[in-house]
């Protein structure tokens, strides 16, 4: 009876192993996908924050190109580079998705949540691991094996990657610098305000936004403070650099900063809390907040130039594609506007919660639901087969 | 074996929940003993869907449900952004028009104590929300129990997103306390409790927040904790803690990850906080008992009404009041002087269906100098109005309403003819009456959508003075004064401004009444001339004023060191005058509705069923195989119909698996007073007694329930039982068919009233008497079985938590195959092992001494405190008997044990007691540790 019982059980696990034997595979870069530029400005390491990739041929369209479950849900944010979508999973794994097709390249452990997502640089992948793991450290993405870690406490959703350095911000108030190859510190800042945003580069500086409502300029060579302004309420998303620092608050106040000197050039309330970063260009900044609405600012004077009322929660950034402005929402919407004038250009019922900004290369954009959906929109004569 | 243990004790877990969830929620006939909660009224349920909820109302109520449905839809999209989170599914939302109506819900078994102002269960999230005539109130509950629902889906998201099966389970000050602070503003209620507690030295910290777990203190603290770390802390960081609930299986952990400090530190900032922002208002204003002569001292009393009676003693000068002293509502009077004569007891509420609930907070009552006390008490379905004479010492009177579900505060008019109250309709809609006691008629005086409550006649009996939500702040929670004319219907707004005013009382210098308008609740007298003045200046809060028969004294209700007791206060003539808010407009709010048309007919509620439990249970023995089973229960959203099976196979061997199955299938109705069930079973298994020693038996059948509420307290309960029964004895090899009908009649009453531990007042009594006989002509008694159980309790209080407990419990049994009992142990006669005696008749009786030994205890562990609430100590003394044919003897046990409340219906108990057989008393300490109640 043991016997028979332990056969059917081994005949099981060895069934279920041979069905999900490709969810098994492990991620390794191969010579050619390294070859292939990063699109994606805000986490391959360019040192700019905007949440937009203008260059492109999305049309607005909510076409779907591919889809796939990715058996996970995501923990951090999702990064396009070299030629796959980087997805963080709560299930202690990262995943590699050919950007092109959605097929599946494979996984690395990372043996905790990646609440950063992933930061690539060239061949290296970059993660903070929430508590209880508490660290950051660094993965050879050639062969997945670990190169360096450190502990760092509840790390801020995001990091940026300045020249040869990883920059990271956590929750205790500290911004700390490491040399991206070695892992070497090279400065650790404490802050007196505890931290919840990650922080942005431009101009030659880290701009840091605080829990107390302020905005702290950092040499990104020392770590020194070069200025520090208060500016609004706390500030939990991350500050978009363009021609001047766009940011808002949890009270839902938008301002624009002057990157040499800090000094307020605008401020606006938008009546509703903001948790996603502002996304800017064309000189406007689209700016969302949890009570649905999506706002567009003249971003030099922060006049409203048109406003959208989903009447859904959004706490994700938006993000804008080209001409268009794409956002998802909690209730599971995916809309596409119009970034001229609001004006909807197509909404998509993915019936699954949207809390991850969706990003884009310009050409497609890529969603990831709370359910561990990840969708790819784009033209359908786009330059790749479409798998579904 | 013990892979068998555990696959016996696994089934075992399996069938004692669902009979224990069955007993819970099923007909009363399943029940020895317990209050009933009764559906006095029948329900035209209607179902409306909107964008995110579908609403439950019955048709007299539509226009509220559209007012429901608005605030919910409102409600939803703010607290929606807040949590930054969308609820998939539709949530449901069952409204009933008053408080009275909504305590017949079916939603949840259990009776609802009367402070209960709405609740989400959590099984199928439904949300169950009265309407007390109050629209701010109706807001701020259905925004309060919407904050549940989206927490629990917030939670719910990260054990999902997270794939985890343990996550920390928030405390109840976090859940209720958040539940309060994102429903409405902080208010003078909140700065009553909290500034009492900082300026009396009396404030929980959070670590001792469980000593008050449950308690409305408990949920203003929890407010303000959360208001504190929003403004301290930041105003991201209560929906940042739920971002952070995956980091730790610990709540103070992810409090600290979130925070950056500890619970610890977090309490002595919040402390810090609360004592620089009251102690500078205690710098001004005082406390009642420094101010003013305290007239109560136990438990809580909070309306109060001073009269000049002549008891026939000398003693003229009177207080009469309402309070909870002993646990339960009452009406008592004591004399207004300090004087040898006590505290008299009028009147016990919550003993019998007549006083039901004399609605402690909710209304106030009044009594005249001619002797004549008037107040409404709950009677069965609907409120009614009560005249109680003090001369006669008895209630000489009371009057029913026909259309009124709900009565508060009457009030007597000067001349003693007429009272005036306010009333509540199957609608919902408080309005208020005056009723003239000569004819019995009684007629609206206001008629609208506005709550309109504590009325009291001018002193010309010309005008009603009360209070109305109707001002132009209303819809924020204000309440004004108003005044109506009883000829004309002419109304005046006496006070303005964004204000909580209440409780009128009609004098020749003015109106007194109490107000928040000076920051806590104080005294108030609005004169002839317009003018308000100031006439108590007092930190905690001071409500309910009444002039003195002779007008030099003010009676009031004052909050201090936890809890609301009676005052008296010289009446100054340097009251401080206040400035009135200019008259605003005459208000022209109305209810929102949601802006959406429906049909009555398209929308009639059809029984919509879904899952409660499902579960399984499987073992797996090497010797005796497989065991295992399942259980399923599935009910209505309005919790009126259910359906439970189960189903579980006792087979040893594979041979035996088909004709081993146990399943039970039992549907009960619960939509009307009379409540009945049907069920189908088949059991087989292997059982012991003392008797028959090891046999089998298979019984197949099916039964009857049925069950009808006399009142709250008292209840018939018939069961059916007919099966086929097929016993075969192990040892002997013999073996009994028979077609059996089992019919069990019970009567039970039960109006104690309990402490942690047990009943310490009242009595509860259950005469049941069973009858069984064949219908299989093969054997040759029809009469089976007979059976007879006579259990009586009476509760005798000595103190407020001391009683002397009796038991009597008679027991017979006769016929073919009488139903032998099990009696001993420490549920019945202590001293004696449980199984000591088996046998078909049983007399005995049982007394006890329970007095209180330690009211709260808190044990400092390395993982932090363990508290105990309720320690309890008994002395006891049983004796009784138990014989088949002849009767033996008496036997005797007597002893004392402490009995330990361990949270929610666990209560150790430890007992050691010595026996006895009248000659002798045994050598032998027996000791005995045992979980359950007292009886």
């Amino acid at each position: 009876m043991i016997r028979k019982s332990l056969s059917l059980a081994l005949a099981t696990l060895f069934l279920v192993l041979l069905v999900t034997g490709g969810c098994t595979r492990r991620y390794r870069l191969s010579d050619e996908a390294r070859a292939i530029p990063s699109t994606w400005l805000q986490h391959r390491g360019e040192p700019a924050s905007l949440g937009a990739a203008q260059k492109g041929n999305f049309n607005g369209k909510l076409s779907i190109l591919w889809e796939e479950s990715s058996n996970d849900k995501p923990a951090g944010p999702l990064s396009l580079a070299h030629g796959t979508l980087v997805y963080a999973g709560t299930k202690r794994k990262v995943k590699f998705y050919n950007a092109a097709d959605g097929s599946y390249q494979g996984k690395i452990k990372v043996k905790g949540v990646s609440q950063t997502g992933m930061a690539v640089n060239d061949t290296l992948g970059l993660v903070a691991l929430a508590p209880p793991k508490s660290r950051v450290m660094c993965l050879n993405l050639k062969n997945g094996s670990e190169v360096w870690r450190h502990p760092l406490r509840d790390a801020t959703a995001g990091s940026i990657i300045v020249k040869d350095r990883l920059i990271m911000s956590s929750v205790d108030g500290r911004v700390s610098a490491w040399v991206i190859t070695t892992g070497e510190l090279l400065w650790d800042l404490v802050s007196e305000s505890s931290l919840s945003a990650p922080p942005s580069y431009g101009y030659e500086k880290i701009f840091q936004p605080t829990d107390r409502g302020g905005l702290l300029a950092i040499s990104p060579d020392d770590g020194s403070v070069l200025y520090e302004v208060d500016v609004a309420g706390p500030i939990v998303s991350a500050i978009a650099v363009s021609k001047f620092l766009y940011g808002a608050d949890v009270y839902g106040n938008a301002f624009a900063i002057d990157p040499k000197d800090g000094h307020v050039i605008w401020k606006r309330s938008l009546n509703g809390q903001v948790w996603g970063a502002p996304a800017v260009a064309d000189d406007r900044v689209i700016v969302c907040h949890t009570g649905g609405k999506v706002a567009a600012l003249d971003a030099s004077v922060g006049t409203p130039l048109w406003e959208f009322e989903a009447r859904e929660v959004i706490t994700s950034a938006p993000t804008i594609a080209g001409r268009y402005v794409v956002v998802g929402t909690m209730a599971g919407k995916v809309i596409s506007l119009d970034a001229a004038d609001g004006q909807v250009v197509e909404t998509r019922d993915l019936n699954e919660p949207i809390a991850i900004a969706p990003v884009t290369d310009g050409d497609r954009v890529y969603v990831a639901t709370q359910k561990g959906s990840i969708i790819c929109f784009g033209e359908n004569n786009a330059p790749f087969k479409t798998r579904r | 074996m013990l892979l068998r243990m555990t696959a016996k004790l696994l089934l075992t877990i399996l069938l004692a929940l669902t009979l224990l969830w069955m007993a819970a929620s099923e007909s009363h006939a399943q029940i020895y003993f317990g209050k009933n909660k009764v559906q006095y009224t029948h329900f035209d349920w209607q179902v409306m869907t909107t964008d995110h909820f579908r609403v439950y109302f019955y048709t007299e109520e539509a226009e509220l449900a559209q007012t429901a449905a608005r605030l919910a839809e409102d409600s939803y999209r703010v607290l929606a952004a807040r949590f930054r989170n969308e609820i998939k599914n539709k949530v449901p939302l069952i409204i009933y028009s008053s408080p009275s109506y909504f305590s017949q819900t079916n939603v949840i078994p259990g009776i609802l104590p009367e402070s209960v102002g709405g609740f989400t269960e959590f099984l199928k999230g439904r949300v169950v929300v009265p309407f007390n005539g109050s629209y701010a109130d109706f807001a701020h509950v259905i925004r309060h129990e919407m904050v549940h629902v989206f927490m629990l889906s917030r939670l719910d998201a990260a054990t999902e997103r997270y794939s985890r099966i343990k996550f920390a389970f928030p405390p109840l000050w976090f859940t209720e306390g958040l539940a309060e602070y994102w429903s409405k503003d902080w208010d003078a209620e909140g700065d009553m409790i909290v500034g009492d507690m900082i300026v009396n030295g009396r404030l929980f910290t959070i670590p001792n927040l469980p000593a008050i777990r449950g308690t409305f203190l408990m949920y203003k603290l929890g407010e303000s904790i959360l208001h504190f770390i929003d403004s301290t802390y930041g105003p991201d960081k209560i929906s940042r803690l739920f971002d952070n609930w995956h980091k730790s299986k610990r709540f103070e952990e992810i409090v600290e990850i979130t925070l950056g400090d500890d619970l610890k530190t977090i309490s002595d900032k919040w402390e810090y906080f609360l004592k620089k922002k009251y102690y500078p208002q205690f710098d001004k204003a005082g406390l009642p008992e420094m101010e003013s002569e305290k007239l109560t001292n136990d438990g809580y009393s909070i309306n109060a009404v001073p009269i000049r009676w002549d008891d026939g003693h000398g003693e003229k000068d009177w207080i009469i009041f309402k309070a909870n002293r002993m646990g339960y509502s009452g009406i008592y009077m004591k004399p207004a002087v300090k004087s040898k004569r006590g505290l008299k007891t009028l009147l016990k509420g919550e003993r019998s269906s007549d006083f039901e609930s004399l609605h402690l907070t909710r209304s106030d009552i009044d009594a005249s100098s001619d002797g004549l006390i008037v107040f409404a008490s709950k009677s069965k379905e609907k409120d009614v109005v009560y005249l109680y004479d003090l001369n006669k010492r008895s209630v000489t009177r009371r009057v029913e309403f026909e259309n009124l579900i709900m009565i508060s505060s009457p009030r007597l008019s000067p001349s003693g003819d007429r009272v005036v109250f306010s009333g509540v309709r199957k609608d919902g809609y408080k309005d208020l009456y005056v009723l003239n006691l000569e004819t019995g008629e009684y007629r609206a005086i206001t008629d609208d959508p506005y709550y309109d409550a504590g009325p009291d006649f001018s002193c010309d009996g010309r005008s009603i003075v009360f209070v109305s939500d109707r001002c132009v702040f209303g819809p924020q929670g204000a309440t004004n004064l108003y005044r109506i004319d009883l000829a004309t219907g002419a109304l005046t707004q006496l006070t303005f401004g964004l204000f909580n005013d209440r409780s009128p009382d009609c004098t020749p210098a003015g109106v007194f009444f109490s107000s928040d308008r000076a920051g806590f609740y104080n005294l108030f007298l609005l004169d002839h001339d317009d003018n308000l003045k100031q006439y108590s200046n007092l930190v905690a809060g001071a409500i309910n004023p009444r002039l003195s028969p002779d007008g030099t004294k003010l009676v009031y209700a004052g909050y201090q060191n936890l809890q609301f007791q009676i005052y008296q206060m010289d009446l100054v003539d340097d009251a401080q005058t206040v400035n009135q808010p200019k008259p605003t407009a005459p208000a022209v709010w109305v209810p929102e509705k949601i802006e959406r048309e429906y049909s009555s007919s398209s929308i009639k509620y059809d029984s919509d069923y879904s899952f409660d439990i499902a579960q399984s249970a499987v073992g797996y023995d090497p010797v005796y195989g497989s065991i295992g089973g399942i259980q399923a229960a599935i009910s209505d959203i309005l919790g009126n119909k259910a359906v439970h099976f189960l189903l579980s196979n006792t087979a040893e061997t594979k041979d035996e698996l088909l004709e081993s199955f146990n399943f039970g299938l039992t549907y009960i109705n619960r939509e009307k007073r009379l409540n009945w069930g049907l069920g189908a079973f088949h059991l087989y298994d292997e059982y012991f007694n003392e008797y028959d020693q090891y046999y089998t038996e298979r019984q197949a059948g099916a039964m009857l329930l049925i069950s009808y509420p006399i009142s709250k307290f008292h209840r018939v309960a018939l069961t059916t039982v007919s099966r086929y029964s097929d016993k075969r004895r192990n040892y002997g090899f013999t073996r009994r068919e028979a077609f059996l009908t089992t019919h069990f009649l019970s009567l039970v009453f039960d109006n104690s009233l309990w402490d942690f531990t047990g009943p310490l007042e009242g009595r509860r009594y259950n005469f049941t008497v069973g009858v069984t006989t064949s219908i299989d002509n093969d054997l040759d008694v029809r009469n089976f079985n007979r059976l007879a159980i006579a259990d009586i309790r009476h509760y005798f209080r000595i103190a407020k938590y001391s009683a002397f407990a009796n038991r009597m419990f008679a027991y017979t049994s006769a016929g073919l195959e009488p139903q032998r009992i099990y009696f001993g142990g420490s549920w019945s006669f202590r001293g004696f092992d449980r199984r000591h005696f088996f046998n078909r008749n049983v007399l005995f009786a049982s007394n006890e001494l329970r007095f209180p030994l330690i009211d709260n205890l808190v044990i400092g562990f390395p993982i932090g405190p363990l508290g105990f609430r309720g320690i309890r100590g008994a002395l006891f003394y049983d004796t009784g008997s138990a014989w088949d044919d002849d009767f033996d003897q008496f036997y005797g046990s007597f002893g004392a044990g402490i009995r330990l409340a361990l949270g929610g219906v666990v209560v150790l108990r430890f007992d050691f007691s010595r026996t006895t057989d009248y000659v002798k008393i045994s050598d032998n300490t027996d000791f005995d540790f045992f979980f359950g109640w007292n009886f």
